[in-house]
């Protein structure tokens, strides 16, 4: 599938309400990548594992009017930013009908099935959870065996802040996804 | 006695102060030939001055970057390691091929492991690969040198202030390149307002992170800088003629290289340490010399076009704002190899030429509109230092003072696919004019049929 295809895919199947945030989107691209073993250039970032192309693909979908993005902006003391903005989008109806189209073609069934075992887990619109997921993740499919502490320091070299607990909370999501096997250190 | 420093003189900035471990780098064979390497492929087939290369671009990036860093000197305690961070921008393009960026398509589409399909960029990896292999590099920079200028090259995954100055959506190497190029190419467009830029240019700390930021007193310098940005590319970078020339080098190198061993080697990017000491041999001239003698007829024939300046012509374009139909806007914006294969295939049968001989191509330009996000110039990205406030803030917070603000209705990107031919028949007007509305229709029907 193409990505700009894969972006649309993702944003349907979040229904009429659309997908809120890109780092949801960013984060669900991420774990549908890994699942269908495709490079959809996800590289280490300030923020976990971030693809440039997805980010400029979403962007050229908006301009194209295959997407609807609506911006909230919220003033916050605690972001450098001065301000979070949040984006939410949904299919328009040009969309929609690229969207039967994509249906009917090669390999979509197996993308469906892959996105549906994603959809189910309980984390899986926590965009929270999902980013550390996605940093533990990535850590993880460097080596084969690896601790909580040495995710944390790995963590660490790539700027990520991970304690603990957050690691431990998303072992079991990234288990779910039969990425990884959890055993008990000795 | 002080010994005196080395000057170079340079029509943008003056005369340009260089440090001994600069000249020696400058002075390898690698850097070298980027004095052949025209920073603008064949730009000056439409604007005649554009003659300037890689090599001037380079040096006056190093010097953007070093004035930068003795400013932010006066507002820090921290080791700015201006040094460094002029090394690194004096390597950053060491790893452009033959007209510029028509290399960086065609090293990523021929990397042999994955079909082409790969997402890594392959030419920062031959830059990095020449600053961290290359033997006369090797002995001017230390270990700690190579590693410093490789991280600036291919980024940190904390934010540096350093790394901003060297890469980022505002960095030393735009605040050149926007000045030079104007200059050269002969408009007005690229001019900003450069020392209100390095002025306002200050760092901001943030835990383990550290940012390059513009005062609030320097956003409309910095607004001047991202309109100039964007009217070049309009103007310059994406004119017409630099469009169609851009993918007649492309289509000649892609007929040359099956079965042109040298053009090969050159493109097929490898991992080894042989690939980047051949790529570095490499220039403009020398790969047009090889191109207008080799054995393929149609590339050989693209390339004496080139040089005699017989463009092919613009035969048809469709702005895909005007495009109705979903399915026809998805194919056009996807724009699948197979796909622009049909395309100029079946153009070339109605035109009676060959397929080689037809080139359908998609021209992008963003809007510098705030309102949308820009892969390149991103207004989320560009931190702004407000003085009163002592506060860090993204220049996107500044909406109300920027007049490119849209609202989000009004952002349609200024996307484009056209197709290029040979049309050396069309020799008076009227009959140009006229056949070239016939053949705007049939094109815009080829690419709309479902």
């Amino acid at each position: 599938m193409h990505i700009q295809d894969l972006i649309l895919f993702v944003i349907e199947s979040e229904g009429e309400n659309g997908l809120r945030g890109r780092t949801l989107l960013q984060k669900k691209l991420y774990f549908l990548s890994i699942l269908e073993k495709v490079d959809l250039g996800f590289a280490p970032h300030y923020y976990g594992p971030y693809s440039s192309l997805v980010a400029e693909n979403l962007d050229i979908l908006v301009s194209a009017r295959f997407l609807n993005q609506v911006t909230e902006t919220f003033s916050t003391d605690r972001n450098i930013f001065g301000e979070i903005r949040r984006h939410t989008y949904s299919l328009t109806t040009d969309s929609k009908d690229v969207m039967k189209e994509i249906e009917q073609e090669k390999g979509y069934t197996d993308w469906k099935q892959k996105l549906d075992m994603l959809n189910n887990q309980p984390l899986a619109n926590d965009f929270d959870t999902l980013s550390i997921a996605a940093k533990v993740y990535y850590i993880v499919n460097r080596q084969e065996k690896t601790t909580t502490e040495q995710i944390r320091k790995v963590a660490k070299e790539f700027g990520w802040k991970l304690n603990k607990s957050q690691i431990e909370n998303v072992l079991s999501f990234l288990e779910d996804l039969s990425l990884i096997s959890v055993g008990k250190s000795t | 006695m002080r010994k005196r420093p080395y000057e170079v003189r340079d029509p943008i900035h003056g005369l340009i102060e260089l440090l001994p471990k600069e000249v020696d780098l400058i002075n390898t064979r690698a850097f070298q030939r980027l004095r052949r390497i025209r920073q603008l492929a064949m730009a000056f087939l439409v604007y005649p001055g554009a003659l300037h290369t890689r090599f001037d671009h380079s040096i006056g990036v190093m010097h953007i970057a070093g004035r930068i860093c003795d400013r932010l000197r006066q507002f820090s305690d921290v080791d700015v390691k201006c040094e460094q961070v002029r090394l690194a921008a004096l390597l950053h393009d060491i790893g452009h091929g033959p007209f510029s960026h028509v290399s960086e398509h065609l090293l990523d589409k021929y990397v042999p492991e994955n079909g082409g399909s790969t997402r890594e960029k392959i030419h920062e990896k031959v830059t990095v690969d020449i600053v961290e292999n290359n033997s006369e590099i090797g002995k001017i920079l230390c270990d700690e040198e190579r590693r410093f200028v490789v991280e600036m090259i291919k980024g940190k995954t904390t934010r540096d202030f350093r790394r901003d100055i060297v890469s980022s959506d505002l960095d030393a190497d735009k605040m050149d390149y926007l000045l030079r190029d104007s200059y050269f190419a002969g408009v007005k467009y690229g001019t900003y307002d450069l020392e209100k830029i390095i002025e306002s240019c200050r760092i901001h700390y943030e835990e383990d992170e550290s940012y390059l930021a513009i005062s609030d007193g320097g956003i409309y310098a910095l607004e001047q800088l991202l309109l100039a940005k964007h009217h070049m590319t309009q103007q310059v970078y994406s004119h017409r003629v630099r469009s169609i020339s851009d993918a007649m080098i492309v289509r000649g190198i892609e007929l040359a290289i099956e079965g042109n061993q040298e053009i090969e080697q050159l493109y097929r990017y490898n991992e080894t340490s042989e690939f980047t000491e051949n790529y570095i041999e490499y220039h403009d001239e020398r790969l047009i010399d090889i191109l207008k003698q080799c054995d393929q007829e149609k590339a050989r024939n693209i390339f004496d076009r080139l040089y005699s300046r017989k463009l092919f012509k613009m035969i048809g374009e469709l702005p895909l704002k005007d495009v109705d139909s979903a399915p026809a806007k998805r194919r056009l914006l996807q724009m699948h190899d197979n796909q622009k294969r049909r395309w100029e295939e079946q153009i070339a049968e109605y035109l009676e030429i060959s397929s080689d001989y037809v080139i359908v191509n998609k021209v992008h330009i963003r809007n510098p509109n705030y309102g949308s996000r820009s892969y390149s110039l991103n207004p989320e990205a560009i931190m702004i230092f407000d003085e009163k406030q002592s506060d860090l803030r993204s220049l996107i917070s500044y909406k109300t003072e920027l007049i490119l603000v849209r609202p989000p209705a009004d952002e349609a990107d200024l996307e484009t696919v056209q197709v290029y031919a040979p049309r050396d028949s069309w020799n008076t007007l009227s009959t140009a004019q006229r056949q070239q509305e016939q053949l705007q229709a049939k094109v815009q029907d080829i690419l709309l049929a479902p």
